[in-house]
């Protein structure tokens, strides 16, 4: 007797252990779970419907809703081309897209990241089930627009912004597809979930001669009065070449997007200085949108080190053989704000504020001198400026289709063709820019599979800037 | 604000009632088992030992429900002979009838002149020889019996003991009443969240009101059927089912899209169809309750009042493979399961393996009721391992993961075999090596259980799903109603205990685990207080069979263990599993009530 009881004193210390270790373990895999499982990948979509059922706000800065949650259902924005010019950004609560608003940012939207004193003075409110609003830098009316400019054609993507405050004022690619499509997951048409704006590879095509030029400008070997007559031949074997320009100097040789004039340069400064330029942008850095993952723009250029051919290619922005140039439009926006920026550009952001069930604002971006990052020298800048406003001014060019009576649009298209592919299919691309203060407004653009050159993303670019300057909230 | 952010507010009060309960019943079980551990060495009544000392005096030495006599500083009575063995021999009561046996076969024992080569009933005045030691076994009763005389001191003692027993137990009134506030809560809640159209409202109050009036009945006429009834174990128990019963309303009767859809798309037929079939699952599950509830008293009763179990122990011996086998030849398997457990009946699903359990404790009690030699050990051993084998082949991995444990949670308990137990705990990480190389459905569940962090794949989606439940709960949980069970595999029975965390948070949880180790510390105290070695490793079995399940449950639907298809004992889904779980507190009940002259009757 005295032996059981000594046994089952020692039982009951096993047990005891094992309790107070399930109990650890249970506040140990809760921890966990809200740390390390909320991954997108491995999600029970059978639960979001629920789980959105009291779900903040997605609200744009002009006050369009893009995604509410009312008697329990989700809903999108009204307007079916706000709701597609804003799709692959503000997501579903399917969350089919991932990186998007309601996936990265559904945390905040759910209500599920709050303090314990925020949490605690909602739960008195009576609010506390309620997630918190995301409000946006994006516009509706402009993210419709964007879209109807892309719609005609089969792909394309634009990025408007502004490049005082570094606020994203649309993000829109195509094809986009109804809301209600992505939820039931059908009727969906090819990459219309893919997100072109943050996430496309987009070879920069004659864009990249704004970077040549720039690279030349800082060159030790650059000369101020370079002339070439170009005659459409390449100077080099295999090297760039066009369909002739004549007289070259940089100004209109920038304006008429001469391949043989920037090939020139490209082997007048040299490999090793155009490379480090290059690296030094500071481009391949940018990999994200607030919590939006964005793909960092590549640039490699040394297979041309000991090739003046593919050197020049490289000069006029055309990756020929194992040469490396991919940007987003996102970061072909940007390009263009630091130019208009006199160098400095403002770190780009999406999501302005959050605000609680108490419209008390959680969270708010805070835009400021220090958060300006520098692409350019400030007399660099201006200098490319001048070529860029240059570039749209003359009358040869299909730039010429980017003026916008009395204000001063600077910008530079480019046109990528591809002769691999089954049809003749060029992808026109064009950033661009105000040089004017009261609208600090730039744009990039591309468009896929056009049959005319980039004229088409140069007209929707300068429709963009000119809905930008009627309805841009500043 | 409408229902549900009630409910979310409401959550604060119910993790205030679920934590002050189970703290509450936390601290009464640890004291009164304290209490019970600190007077447990409580010799029988009227019956002990005489030794005549060599001045003529005689000594009478008290005997308990299990002595051990020997040369061993662990036994009860010391013999300082170099001819008595370290552990010699045991007097012990079984069925109300006083024996002795040799503890080994070497030790030499005599009875009245006879060596003993096996147990021997005692009689009184029968004179025990050990090691040149005599003893004289007295039994009063005997005595005052042959003497037309009554034995009344013995009882009045017994009385006074068990008097003082209840006067340190707490009447468990502010967590009943608690408890109720509880049922309460979750039913108002309910009752407003269940969509009106579905018009299974006032069904839903009348069974939920039904069975909850039940429980508490019990909970106060316990003490009129039962003499020392353990209103603390059946109170912690009851608190698991008016859990379980919000749980499984919540469950059945909230957020059915089918039903929403079947309504706006204007199928009034279909809804009502649907609606009827939501609300039979959740009466099916009170149904059990209430049937269970219904045997509750008869069972204890009859464990209280009668030696039946003891007499059974052949039958359950025989009936634990039987069941298995059953099972093994006509079972079939739900969705998702990789075992065939269930058994059909005139549409009826029953889970035989869940009632094994019972006989299979039944049974170890029976071997291990007191320290049995080696010869018998081998003979449990063999009978063990051919229904294990069973277990392995339905395959029924949760319920190996509970029995064998508290199998050896009871043979260590009871005979003090710590190096066998070692021995067997050795051999069975052999076997389970083993069992991984061989059986496919171990496998899976082990590399579905260790990929949890790293990937979602077919064989640990419900864990991964269980667990982002568990992770939005936080510490309160979002209400009642207010999570989002679906998609969660088999979220009703396997893996309920993950809404119940998402929905009451991790208090709930917490609590829980405090309820299973109450139930353990309540077995606890039966075994202590015991009057027969049987009782007291049933008592023991029973609770820590509980203990394990709920154990192996939490631990796999957290991914702490892997995961088996165990339910959580008085919450899940289950007919079969509920029946049996009322069974075991049953028992428990009946045990916990047994005193001396039940220990006595026959
Ligand atoms: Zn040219």
């Amino acid at each position: 007797m005295k032996q059981l009881i000594r046994n089952i004193k020692i039982a009951l210390v096993v047990l005891l252990v094992l309790t107070i270790g399930l109990g650890t373990g249970l506040v140990y895999q809760q921890y966990q779970s809200q740390t390390e499982l909320l991954a997108v990948a491995g999600e029970n979509k059978a639960s979001l419907r629920t789980r959105y059922a009291q779900a903040g706000s997605i609200v744009a800065k002009d006050g369009v809703v893009l995604a509410q949650s009312e008697d329990g259902q989700r809903q999108y924005a009204e307007d079916i081309y706000v709701q597609l010019g804003t799709s692959q950004l503000v997501g579903d609560y399917t969350h089919h897209m991932s990186n998007t608003i309601e996936t990265q940012y559904q945390g905040e939207i759910l209500g599920n990241k709050r303090g314990i004193t925020e949490q605690l003075l909602l739960d008195l409110a009576g609010r506390g089930l309620q997630g918190d609003d995301v409000h946006l830098t994006i516009q509706g009316d402009l993210s419709s627009l964007a879209y109807q400019e892309l719609e005609p054609y089969d792909a394309g993507a634009l990025v408007l912004m502004n490049y005082k405050t570094g606020e994203i004022l649309a993000s829109v690619s195509t094809p986009a597809t109804e809301m209600s499509n992505i939820i039931r997951y059908e009727d969906i048409p090819d990459t219309a979930l893919f997100n072109r704006a943050l996430n496309s590879a987009y070879q920069p095509a004659s864009t990249f001669k704004v970077f040549t030029s720039a690279a030349w400008l800082t060159s030790p070997n650059f000369q101020p009065d370079f002339t070439l007559e170009c005659s459409g031949e390449p100077l080099y074997p295999g090297g760039a070449r066009d369909k002739g320009h004549g007289l070259m100097d940089l100004n209109e040789a920038f304006a008429a997007s001469c391949n043989v004039y920037f090939g020139e340069l490209a082997n007048k400064m040299g490999e090793e200085h155009f490379s480090e330029f290059l690296n030094n942008l500071g481009l391949d850095k940018i990999d994200s949108l607030d919590r939006l993952d964005v793909r960092p723009a590549r640039y490699d250029i040394s297979a041309g080190k000991n090739d003046a051919g593919l050197l020049s290619w490289a000069g006029a922005g055309q990756p020929v053989g194992n040469l490396i140039a991919e940007e987003t439009p996102l970061h072909l926006a940007l390009v263009a704000s630091a130019v208009a920026g006199h160098g400095d550009y403002p770190e780009p952001y999406v999501v302005e504020k959050i605000v609680n069930p108490l419209q008390r604002e959680t969270r708010v971006h805070k835009a400021d001198k220090a958060s300006m990052k520098r692409m350019f020298a400030p007399e660099l800048a201006i200098r490319l400026e001048q070529l860029m406003i240059h570039g749209v001014e003359s009358s040869e060019s299909v730039q010429y289709n980017a003026a916008i009576p009395g204000v001063k649009v600077a910008g530079k298209s480019g046109t990528l063709e591809r002769e691999n592919v089954e049809s003749y299919q060029k992808t026109g691309l064009w950033m661009g820019f105000l040089a004017e203060p009261n609208y600090p407004f730039a744009v990039a653009v591309v468009v896929e599979n056009v049959e005319t050159s980039s004229e088409t993303a140069v007209v929707a670019g300068r429709n963009m800037l000119q809905y930008a300057m009627d309805y841009g909230i500043q | 604000m409408n229902v549900f952010e009630a409910s979310y507010l409401l959550r604060y009060l119910s993790a205030v009632i679920v934590i002050v309960v189970a703290a509450k019943l936390l601290y009464s079980a640890i004291r009164e088992l304290a209490w019970a551990m600190r007077h447990s060495l409580r010799p029988a009544q009227g019956i002990f030992l005489l030794n005549n000392q060599t001045e003529g005096e005689a000594m009478s030495l008290p005997l308990y429900h299990t002595t051990s006599l020997g040369r061993g500083s662990s036994n009860d009575i010391r013999i300082h002979s170099s001819d008595v063995a370290r552990k010699h021999a045991q007097i012990y009561r079984y069925d109300g009838d006083w024996y002795i046996r040799p503890q080994r076969f070497s030790a030499k024992v005599e009875v009245n002149g006879e060596e003993l080569n096996g147990k021997r009933k005692l009689e009184n005045r029968d004179t025990i020889s050990l090691g040149g030691t005599d003893f004289v076994f007295v039994d009063e009763r005997a005595i005052a019996k042959s003497r037309g005389e009554t034995y009344e001191e013995a009882i009045f003692d017994d009385r006074a003991f068990y008097r003082a027993v209840r006067r340190n137990s707490n009447p468990p009134y502010l967590e009943w009443v608690m408890m109720n506030l509880f049922t309460a809560l979750c039913t108002f809640l309910l009752y407003f969240m269940i969509p009106k159209e579905m018009g299974v409202r006032k069904d839903f109050l009348i069974w939920t009101l039904g069975a909850v009036a039940l429980i508490d009945l019990y909970f106060l006429i316990l003490p009129k059927i039962l003499l020392y009834a353990d209103r603390i174990l059946y109170l912690t128990c009851s608190h698991m089912m008016v859990i379980g019963l919000a749980i499984q309303a919540r469950l059945h009767l909230l957020g059915s899209y089918a039903f929403r859809e079947a309504r706006e798309a204007g199928e009034i037929l279909k809804a009502q169809d649907i609606a009827a079939r939501l609300f039979s699952g959740y009466r099916t599950q009170i149904i059990a309750l209430l049937i269970g509830l219904f045997f509750l008293w008869i069972i204890a009763l009859i464990v209280y009042k009668t030696r039946l179990l003891e007499s059974m122990t052949l039958v359950c011996a025989i009936l634990t493979p039987l069941l298995l086998l059953v099972t093994l030849i006509l079972g079939r398997g739900m969705e998702t399961h990789g075992a065939n457990l269930w058994i059909y009946i005139g549409g009826q699903s029953i889970q035989l393996t869940e009632f094994a359990k019972i006989t299979f404790l039944i049974t170890l009690a029976s071997f291990f009721k007191n320290q049995p030699p080696l010869r018998i050990q081998i003979y449990f051993a063999g009978w063990a391992a051919g229904v294990f084998l069973l277990y392995l082949l339905l395959p029924d991995l949760g319920s190996i993961m509970i029995l064998l444990p508290v199998t050896l949670l009871v043979f260590v308990v009871m005979t003090s075999e710590y190096l066998k137990t070692f021995l067997i705990l050795v051999a069975a990480s052999v076997m389970g090596v083993l069992a991984y190389s061989i059986f496919p459905h171990v496998r899976s569940r082990i590399s579905g259980w260790t990929s949890i962090w790293t990937e979602v794949n077919d064989s640990n989606r419900q864990v991964v799903y269980g667990l982002q439940a568990i992770g939005r709960g936080e510490i309160f949980g979002r209400g009642l109603g207010n999570g989002s069970p679906g998609g969660i595999p088999l979220v009703e029975s396997d893996m309920v205990f993950t809404v119940l965390l998402e929905e009451f948070g991790l208090i709930m949880g917490l609590a829980l685990v405090i309820f299973l180790f109450v139930i353990m510390l309540r077995a606890t105290r039966t075994t202590v207080l015991a009057r027969d070695g049987f009782s007291s490793s049933l008592g023991l079995g029973l609770g820590a069979a509980l203990f394990m399940e709920a154990f192996v449950v939490i631990g796999g639907t957290t991914g702490l263990i892997p995961l088996t298809g165990v339910t959580l004992p008085f919450i899940a889904q289950g007919g079969s599993s509920l029946l049996a779980k009322c069974f075991m507190l049953a028992i428990l009940l009946g045990l916990a009530s047994r005193h001396e002259e039940g220990a006595n009757r026959k």
